[in-house]
């Protein structure tokens, strides 16, 4: 027997010929070729993890139910369908911007404008009746019957001295 | 594998067929992958259901049809950390029980002694789970339950594969320190 022949394998290194038997030294691997003892570590080594996996196999249980998902097929609506839909849902969306951000006349508006047309109104006819009273000289001091009682030109107005207490004429011409 | 990836092409097609042929061909696969790391069964079901339905819906981004695998494990790993996630967040709000299930469900109809056995391998199991660290649970499992070499190891954690050996070689080293297993492995 030779010295190399007796040199038997370290356990790590018999555990490494399980991992990456490459990994091994020129002589070992002849070694290991060789050596029955070895040879033997090594099998019962690779015997008892193929145990394990042989085990570990018979001991999984079976599943109670099929592993495999159920594909159902998705039925895709009609293209005319989906182009509705998508027309809706712009529409939804137009409406909802619209609301934010008040492009839409909403109720509070709409009795607002109301509001003001009727104030506008009572504006304008108040202005025109103004006019109407200017037209018809409703502002004259007298009433209507006796207006014609007086004389038709405000002659005093053309009196100096009057006209130099109440400088009417001057007010009127400043007015006009 | 061509098989598979003649699957995934077609699949990315819209063959249903040929996506129904790649669920079941990994159905069992995933089921496992999650129910070791899970404990629960109806949640298992739940989440390899949520697997595939996230599968069915990606299928067409996957480029390389040949890493399919890979890509469906890593699907399933995600899955699984936001099963975590979510447990822990309901565990904190006090509307579950606890973050890990420690319950395991006999209802199938097994012998005495096998409904025995199986406790003994999951209590052993999970033992040693608890020896190792996340990762070298994590890449343990995928290697030795789920049979996942090396390359997938590293595509699904998304590690390097130097990293993985090393991960894979501690978590060995305590494996082989946990003789009761080992004891109930050589029985």
């Amino acid at each position: 027997m030779s010295s190399q022949k007796s040199k038997h394998l370290i356990d790590d290194t018999i555990l490494w010929t399980l991992i990456d038997p490459d990994k091994l030294q020129v002589n070992e691997r002849t070694h290991l070729k060789e050596c029955q003892i070895c040879q033997a570590k090594q099998a019962d080594l690779k015997k008892e993890l193929s145990e394990m996996r042989q085990l570990a196999c018979e001991f999984l249980p079976k599943p109670k139910r099929n592993l495999r998902p159920v594909l159902i097929e998705k039925t895709r609506p009609l293209v005319f369908l989906r182009v509705k839909n998508a027309f809706a849902y712009a529409l939804m969306l137009m409406i909802c911007v619209g609301g934010v951000f008040g492009l839409w006349p909403t109720q509070d508006n709409a009795i607002d404008q109301v509001a003001i047309e009727q104030e506008t109104h009572s504006i304008e006819k108040m202005f025109q009746e103004l006019d109407d009273n200017q037209q018809n000289d409703n502002y004259s001091i007298l009433p209507f019957t006796f207006q014609y009682i007086v004389v038709d030109e405000f002659e005093i107005m053309a009196n100096p001295f009057y006209d130099y207490i109440f400088p009417i004429s001057t007010l009127e011409t400043d007015d006009s | 594998m061509n098989q598979i990836a003649g699957w995934v092409r077609e699949a990315q097609s819209g063959n249903r067929y040929a996506l129904n042929q790649l669920i079941d061909h990994y159905q069992n696969d995933i089921f496992r992958f999650v129910y070791y790391r899970i404990h629960n069964q109806t949640d298992a079901e739940d989440l390899t259901q949520d697997i595939f339905i996230k599968v069915i819906k990606r299928i067409h981004t996957v480029k390389d049809h040949t890493l399919f695998k890979s890509w469906l494990y890593r699907i399933a790993k995600n899955q699984l950390t936001d099963f975590y996630r979510k447990k822990r967040f309901l565990f904190f709000m006090g509307t579950t029980d606890d973050v890990e299930s420690e319950h395991c469900e006999t209802t199938e109809d097994n012998s005495p002694e096998t409904e025995v056995c199986k406790k003994e391998f999951l209590i052993h199991l999970k033992s040693l789970s608890k020896e190792l660290s996340k990762w070298e649970r994590e890449i343990f499992l995928m290697r030795f339950i789920d049979d996942l070499n090396i390359k997938e190891i590293a595509r699904v954690s998304k590690k390097n594969e130097n990293t993985v050996k090393t991960h894979l070689y501690r978590a060995l080293q305590k494996f082989k320190k946990h003789n009761k297993f080992r004891e109930l492995l050589k029985r």
